[in-house]
């Protein structure tokens, strides 16, 4: 029995693929359209994705708190002795002063995150770049680059690496200097730093510490890891705006294209429907011929679509989006992503395309296939 | 039926090349005159119009191009540099060029009327050399050493002590 189903299931397949081919121009531009939309839907999963699975390992390795001193509501610069201050409160593990600033480089029109790294700085008058300030000044090893200290005096810096392209995401606009540079750079004295970094010790209760960093220190706010999270996360919200946008307008397209069938059928499609009605196929053989053919069509543009979309985003670095998503940075990350897949987003994707073509065939044949066959050819 | 499947062909072959040519503008990367590179040959006019050729004009000298334009503030105070180290450093084989981008002869004249420059200002009015270089802000100085290799490209605006420094180590 289930071999008579499965020969009987091969043969209308069968025929439904021999319809696709009598019909090459419809079946193309259908194909098209929703190949069209699996790929730009699929190339959006991808890519938030990856994007998001970045932001989260980069700021894997930030500190648990950081403690800010605050003057009327603005991020002011800490005494060093902030740093003794917050080692004594108990769960702290280990706490640092850190040295970060933003440049603001007048000839090449751009803003570079100024830091010294707690381990291993640059030597006095080096500087590592990030790729984003390497790409925008066309620097490389051994250019010098000339900003003027905050007191007009030249600060020259000689390119001794150009950061990885993998750390693009964070570090595409970073300047990495030594702590001499640094301050010369900003004027800054040498008893301050711009706030405290904080590490706790394993199962300290961050809540705990932080009611205690703000008794020490009054006047200060502390940002845990979590808030850095949700700092980054909301950084993506507005390119996650125009993901909706997307994601509605494609939907929309779909539900159209799906829609459009009952009132896209053919004459010739109508007497095929009724010659086969003629010829003794069952209202339902109807159905799932022309079922079988809806699904072939999809099942091609969700493949083709797929894989084009993965070779867009994973390989051209999304290169149909990237202009949308730099707006007018000028030191715009390039989007070297790691493949990270989200599952249930192309799960619906598939479903979408699969379904609702078949249901707007089958609307679409509704009226044919169940109507007088003789009446259906002769319209 | 035989002219609108051209013209349909020709449609298509139009979308498949403009979408080509979206995507190759998003992997290409414009190349840029690197330390230890040697540049280019370029001929650029002076202000009397007489034909310069860059860097062969200059060979056996340690040249600083300089790229400037008349809207650029620190670009005077670099031209300025040049010229006190020019006097200080020509018996021993300094020369300095400053390569105005993009402007006409009148503005570069109208903007040196003031000041004392007696190394050559040279004009690449279509911007072709500043891109060649691979200039992307001004001021950008390249500091090519007696064998015409690029030593040092300085990015943004140097001051007199810093280009002395680049320069003594050179000649």
């Amino acid at each position: 029995m289930p071999g008579r189903w499965l020969r009987r299931q091969g043969a209308l397949l069968e025929f439904a693929l021999a319809s696709l081919l009598r019909h090459r121009g419809k079946t193309a531009a259908l194909g098209a359209v929703l190949t069209l939309i699996v790929f730009l839907l699929a190339s959006l999963a991808f890519l938030r994705s990856s994007v998001r699975f970045d932001a989260v390992a980069l700021l894997g390795d930030a500190p648990d708190l950081v403690v800010q001193r605050l003057v009327a509501g603005r991020q002011e610069v800490v005494p060093q002795s902030a740093v003794s201050a917050v080692l004594a409160v108990p769960g702290v593990a280990r706490a640092h002063g850190r040295l970060w600033g933003y440049y603001y480089d007048a000839s090449g029109g751009a803003n570079y995150t100024v830091v010294v790294p707690q381990d291993a700085p640059p030597a006095d008058g080096e500087t590592a770049i990030g790729s984003g300030v390497s790409r925008s000044r066309h620097g490389y090893s051994r250019d010098v680059l000339a900003f003027r200290s905050y007191d007009g005096k030249a600060v020259l810096l000689t390119v001794k690496a150009v950061l990885p392209e993998r750390a693009d995401m964070i570090a595409g606009d970073l300047v990495v200097v030594s702590e001499r540079d640094f301050r010369a750079l900003f004027t800054l004295p040498a008893d301050v730093v711009n706030d405290v970094a904080v590490y706790l010790a394993p199962g300290a209760d961050p809540a705990a510490v932080t009611q205690q960093a703000l008794r020490a220190l009054p006047g200060s706010r502390v940002v845990t890891r979590h808030d850095m999270l949700e700092t980054a996360a909301s950084v993506l919200d507005w390119r996650r705006g125009m993901s909706a946008v997307l994601v509605f307008a494609m939907a929309i397209a779909l539900i159209i294209v799906s829609a459009d069938k009952p009132s896209a059928l053919g004459v010739e499609e109508q007497r095929e429907i009724g010659t086969l009605r003629a010829l003794g196929w069952s209202t339902l053989d109807v159905w799932i011929a022309k079922a079988w053919e809806s699904v072939a069509v999809s099942l091609v543009a969700l493949g083709v679509g797929m894989l084009a979309a993965y070779v867009h985003v994973y390989v051209w670095g999304a290169a149909v989006f990237a202009p949308v998503l730099s707006g007018w940075a000028v030191l715009a990350p390039s989007l070297d992503l790691v493949p990270n897949v989200d599952l249930g987003f192309l799960a619906a994707v598939s479903i979408s395309v699969i379904v609702l073509p078949a249901a707007g065939t089958l609307l679409a044949i509704y009226s044919a296939a169940s109507g007088d066959p003789d009446a259906v050819i002769r319209e | 039926m035989r002219d609108l499947d051209a013209t349909r062909r020709e449609f298509l072959w139009s979308l498949f090349a403009a979408a080509a040519g979206v995507l190759w503008s998003g992997v290409a990367t414009a190349a840029a005159l690197k330390a230890g590179e040697r540049p280019k040959r370029v001929t650029l006019s002076d202000l009397t119009g007489a034909p310069v050729v860059l860097p062969d004009a200059y060979a056996g000298k340690v040249l600083a191009i300089h790229f400037w334009a008349s809207w650029c503030a620190p670009c005077f105070r670099e031209i300025d540099a040049l010229e006190s180290l020019f006097g200080e450093y020509r018996a021993r084989g300094m020369a300095p060029v400053s390569v105005n981008v993009g402007e006409t002869p009148g503005v570069v004249a109208d903007a040196l009327r003031n000041r004392t420059v007696s190394y050559p200002i040279l004009l690449d009015t279509d911007s072709t050399t500043a891109r060649l270089y691979g200039v992307v802000g001004l001021p950008t100085t390249f500091v090519l050493d007696r064998k015409g290799v690029t030593a040092v490209k300085v990015l943004g605006e140097i001051d007199r002590d810093g280009l002395r420094r680049v320069l003594s180590g050179l000649l």
